[in-house]
């Protein structure tokens, strides 16, 4: 056999011998995972975006998630500069009057004059079109009329709003496009769009996954420090307590929480409700229980082997057992566990603020921005989608990931491929 | 047998009664009383609704009061819709919530355990990876973003189904969509639960005997492997009823659906608290029945169990 | 036990992929095995003894494992070249398998008489009343009391032993030639340990079935087998009759394991004595003799060159550079 370094261990065959330890081995067989592995990547990703998201406005990479440019209301994606887009936009609202002006005319002339024009509080019906000049007075008793008259618009009359309306775009065309190159706002590139408000997409969904990550994270640690600290106490211990606390866990699990989570937020009032505190401790409430068995399952397993018999022949205390010898070993299935905890954290939040229950403005968390998205989404699908998908894929990533780690860190385990 | 029975079924009256318990305190101890969205109502107005409502009373004979009426089963008017009771409320929502409810409940055992079986026989094969994925999807959209999209979708741009509202309006087709958004996650976690479950019973030491013995893989697999493998699933069964019915909150508001999961949102905010109350116990009775149920089952199929 | 060999198995290789390396876990075992003999394989933990039973009915699971090379010839075919159809006809049937741990052998979910009839149905033919007789039968010759109550019932319902003797029963059910046992008792208390032997002998006797016996244990060995592989690191290190080698140990290996036993006949209250390492960790394993770091009298050429095999009269072999000519 050849010569092998001092270094390395060698067995009695001179083969050597790679010292491996848990997280390594963990590490090893996630990395060859690579739907978990690229979870990662997309997760981590997410999770730097968001938290750079204020140096990211400073920086300018990102608009302002608050700035309303109600010119720019309810744009579609694109990567034209949204001057571009508030034209199509004006001009496809143009022709659509126009065809319908049309239309009214062909059936004017099929079926005479028809008496109504729409909405209109003074006109008498079949009054003749008024001259350019007269209608460039505003009649206060009339509804308003923004008839700029003699610009070279076909509007003839006041009294048909559409023709008025069909006025008032064709001005706001000419302003838009003369103010195209000077215009900031008009020099924006909305990559996913904007809501009704002028706001950009992308800022808002990315501060939104500012506010449901952080919610995800601080809410499963929490969930995560009842859940070790319960269950483990309980599994130690034994005996009347872990009965009592797993009865209560039994309860609670077959409980709709939810529908609790609901009732308290309701009765909270709005007040409280804005505080991220509230929110925590609410879905926390409910979020520790697996956790809590999982640890006491492995505390159990755990607590008479020989480890921790010779801990305590040492004369360790029970909490020094607990932390310091026990928990190490269970560390494997808190982290696999709180990583599957997140989504569904997240999802419960994100269920609240849909309800408009969860975080409330000015805050908006994707499940807000879902719900606001749904109201409108027959004509401007991007607001539902954009967030959706955003959110989606986060948790389909987290997912994947918790999955990959609980292969990686117990290859016997029950859903390894 | 029967012991186990009726050892379950006592030891669910407790947690009934620490529902109705607990709901009880906590609506009424909650800042801001029913009446505290109104304008200013005179003070002697404001003394004969609380009279009417009995909330002038103190709260201990309010509870007993309440324990009675529940018994009765009366829950009481609603707070909010002057000239209707809950129970008239609950009486008409409930056979709607409950057909969506089983429906999909049915919709997603059924489903999950085929991809189950599927997945699990060919696994590392292309149809298990797609139906992993589509699992890990599952668990992923929520309901309010899933049924939206199918409503944008298949209602309205494909105008392939109904957007919404119920049978009474629709016909039959208006239930598929909304027991869609509601099955999938369940369906999902099902598939993936009984995936592993019979991957992990075909390591076991009793398929290998099953093997020596020479029998057929498909005899294997049907007549050994599924009977153990699926009782995890009947575990699941009873928190997926919860699911479901936690779920309906949501479906129900976006399908506009006349259930008793649409009023119990406005409820919360309106602080009807009779309305409230009525449906928390309407929905607890149903859970805990249902996990009666799903034990019932449990018992029945595992024979460790049944044969002491 | 007569001269008629039923089973021969040649230069049997199954291998296991892992990450870290390959697992030769079984390395070139070959052995004959004559009607009505009952053949031990003996070795510790890893030497390769189940994975070649498994490998002898062509059960290896496919990922990881592959029966790489070799030869198992009964009645006339290669069972690692025939169809899965033939072969499934061959096992439970013709070559029947019993394994080590009787709690999880057993289908929980179905009852005794299901398992049992359906092997009985599926070979022999026959319908399920007749069947059931004959399990019935079956379970009264393992010295199950009460068997046409007790087959109705599950496997929890039974003791460790009662379902040790069920699986007995089952595996002889279709009278098979060859039972492969796969440490039948080493899940058992003592005491059930030997009435569980004694049953096996008396019903392979009985019905002359050959046995092949998987055990750790010399003991269980002694009392049981008539001839005798002694298996480390995949290999077979030495195989002959039992009394043979009790008295005669020519491995260092084989000798080392017979010094183990603690015998009541030894007087002074020695230390017992243990072979010095440990087995050895088969991923990758060089081409030497594996058993020369824990051995003795090893030479230098133990560590370069496996050993090959030297024949002695009465059917006995060794691999073992004592024995064999050193050709340069």
């Amino acid at each position: 056999m050849s010569e092998k370094k001092e270094k390395q261990a060698v067995n009695e065959f001179n083969q050597v011998m790679k010292p491996v330890s848990l997280w390594a081995d963990a590490w090893k067989r996630l990395r060859k995972n690579k739907m978990a592995l690229i979870s990662l990547y997309i997760v981590s990703f997410y999770i730097i975006v968001t938290l750079f998201a204020p140096l990211l406005t400073k920086a300018g990479i990102i608009y302002d998630y608050r700035e309303q440019t109600i010119s720019n209301a309810s744009l579609p994606p694109s990567f034209k500069p949204a001057g571009q887009l508030v034209i199509k936009k004006l001009e496809a609202r143009i022709a659509d009057l126009e065809r319908t002006l049309e239309e009214q005319k062909a059936e004017e002339a099929a079926n005479g004059p028809s008496g109504s024009y729409g909405f209109d509080f003074g006109a008498v019906p079949g009054t003749e079109t008024e001259t350019a000049d007269q209608s460039a007075e505003v009649d206060p008793n009339l509804n308003f009329s923004l008839d700029f008259g003699g610009h070279g618009t076909d509007t003839e009359s006041s009294s048909n709003p559409l023709v008025r309306e069909l006025g008032y775009q064709k001005e706001a065309l000419e302003k838009v496009k003369t103010e195209m190159n000077t215009n900031p706002g008009y020099q924006k590139v909305y990559v996913l769009g904007t809501d009704d408000l002028g706001r950009d997409m992308l800022a808002r969904v990315i501060y939104g996954g500012r506010i449901s990550i952080l919610i995800g994270i601080v809410g499963t640690l929490t969930a995560a420090l009842v859940g070790i600290l319960i269950g483990s106490v309980s599994g130690y211990v034994g005996g009347w307590l872990d009965n009592l606390l797993m009865r209560f866990v039994d309860i609670m699990y077959g409980l709709p929480y939810m529908l609790i989570v609901i009732i308290i937020m309701a009765m909270i009032g709005e007040k409280a409700r804005g505080s991220f505190v509230i929110l925590f401790v609410a879905i926390a409430l409910v979020s520790w229980l697996t956790i809590a068995r999982v640890v006491r399952g492995q505390i159990i397993s755990l607590k008479n082997s020989e480890f921790v018999e010779a801990a305590r022949s040492m004369g360790a205390s029970t909490p020094r057992i607990i932390f310091r010898h026990l928990l190490p070993n269970t560390l494997g299935v808190i982290v696999v566990f709180s990583t599957l905890l997140m989504p569904s954290f997240i999802m419960n939040e994100s269920f609240l603020s849909y309800l408009g229950l969860g975080v409330s403005a000015p805050n908006a968390s994707w499940g807000t921005l879902v719900s606001e998205g749904v109201r409108a989404m027959e004509f401007f699908t991007w607001q539902l989608l954009a967030p959706a998908v955003a959110m989606t894929l986060f948790l389909f990533c987290m997912n994947f990931l918790g999955d990959g780690l609980r292969d990686a860190l117990d290859p016997q385990s029950k859903n390894r491929t | 047998m029967a012991r186990y029975f009726i050892r379950r079924a006592l030891s669910l009256i407790p947690t009934l009664f620490v529902i109705v318990t607990l709901s009880f305190f906590l609506i009424r101890l909650a800042p801001g009383g029913p009446f505290a969205r109104e304008k200013d109502v005179p003070e002697f107005i404001l003394q004969n609704l609380l009279k009417r409502y009995h909330m002038d009373e103190p709260l201990g004979k309010q509870y007993l009061r309440y324990l009675g009426d529940i018994l009765r089963w009366d829950l009481g008017p609603s707070f909010r819709y002057r000239d209707l009771s809950v129970n008239e409320i609950i009486d008409k929502g409930l056979p709607v919530s409950m057909t969506l409810g089983v429906t999909s409940l049915v919709l997603a055992v059924v489903s999950g355990i085929a991809v189950g079986i599927i997945s699990a026989l060919r696994q590392n094969k292309w149809p298990d990876y797609v139906a992993v994925s589509i699992a890990v999807i599952g668990i992923s959209v929520p309901l309010f973003v899933m049924g939206p999209i199918l409503q944008l979708f298949v209602g309205m741009r494909w105008k392939i189904l109904p957007m919404g509202q119920w049978i009474s309006v629709h016909g039959i087709k208006a239930i598929i969509l909304p027991a869609l958004t509601l099955s999938f996650p369940y369906f999902a976690y099902i598939a993936r639960l009984s995936r592993a479950s019979i991957l992990e019973v075909l390591r076991s030491d009793y398929i290998r005997t099953a093997r020596a013995k020479g029998l057929k893989e498909s005899m294997v697999v049907w007549k050994h492997v599924l009977k153990g493998a699926l009782l995890p699933v009947v575990t699941y069964l009873g928190p997926a009823f919860s699911g479901i019915v936690v779920g309906s909150v949501v479906v129900e508001t976006t399908f506009l659906i006349p259930g008793i999961g649409r009023p119990f949102v406005q409820s919360a905010l309106n602080r009807d608290y009779t309305l409230i109350m009525g449906e928390v116990i309407v929905y607890s009775v149903i859970l805990i029945f249902a996990n009666l149920v799903v034990d019932l089952i449990y018992g029945l199929l595992d024979p460790r169990i049944s044969y002491k | 036990m007569t001269d008629e060999v039923i089973l021969q198995v040649r230069d049997l290789k199954t291998y296991f992929t892992v990450d870290e390396g390959v697992v030769k876990a079984v390395d070139g075992v070959s052995f004959d095995l004559h009607k009505g003999e009952t053949l031990g394989i003996v070795g510790e933990s890893g030497s390769g003894k189940s994975v070649t039973n498994l490998s002898i009915i062509n059960m290896i699971p496919n990922p990881p494992g592959k029966i790489v090379g070799g030869q198992v010839l009964f009645s006339g075919k290669d069972l690692l070249k025939i169809s899965a159809s033939e072969l499934r006809q061959i096992r439970g049937n013709k070559i029947s398998m019993i394994f080590q741990d009787p709690m999880t052998s057993l289908n929980p979910f179905l009852k005794i008489s299901t398992q049992m009839i359906e092997t009985i149905v599926l070979h022999q033919g026959l319908d399920k009343q007749a069947a059931k007789e004959k399990a019935i039968d079956m379970l009264k010759l393992a010295g199950i009391p009460a068997p046409e109550k007790r087959i109705d019932q599950y496997p929890h319902q039974f003791s460790g032993g009662m379902r040790q003797r069920v699986m007995i029963a089952m595996g002889l059910s279709c009278n098979p030639e060859i039972l492969i046992a796969d440490e039948p008792t080493s899940a058992l208390d003592v005491t059930i340990q030997a009435q569980i032997l004694e049953l096996m002998q008396e019903l392979t006797k009985r019905l002359g079935t050959a046995v092949i016996l998987i055990t750790h244990s010399l003991g269980v060995v002694a009392g049981m087998c008539d001839t005798l592989c002694v298996m480390y690191a995949g290999r077979i290190v030495e195989r002959g009759k039992t009394d043979d080698i009790f008295e005669d140990p020519k491995h260092p290996y084989t000798q080392g394991l017979i010094r183990s036993v603690p015998r009541l006949d030894k007087e002074n209250a020695d230390r017992l004595y243990s072979i010095p390492g440990q087995p050895p960790n088969v991923i990758d394993l060089p081409d030497c003799c594996p058993f020369y770091p824990r051995c003795e009298k090893a030479k230098d050429i133990c560590r370069k060159k496996y050993p090959p095999v030297t024949g002695f009269e009465n059917g006995r072999a060794v691999s073992c550079w004592l024995y064999a000519e050193e050709t340069k």
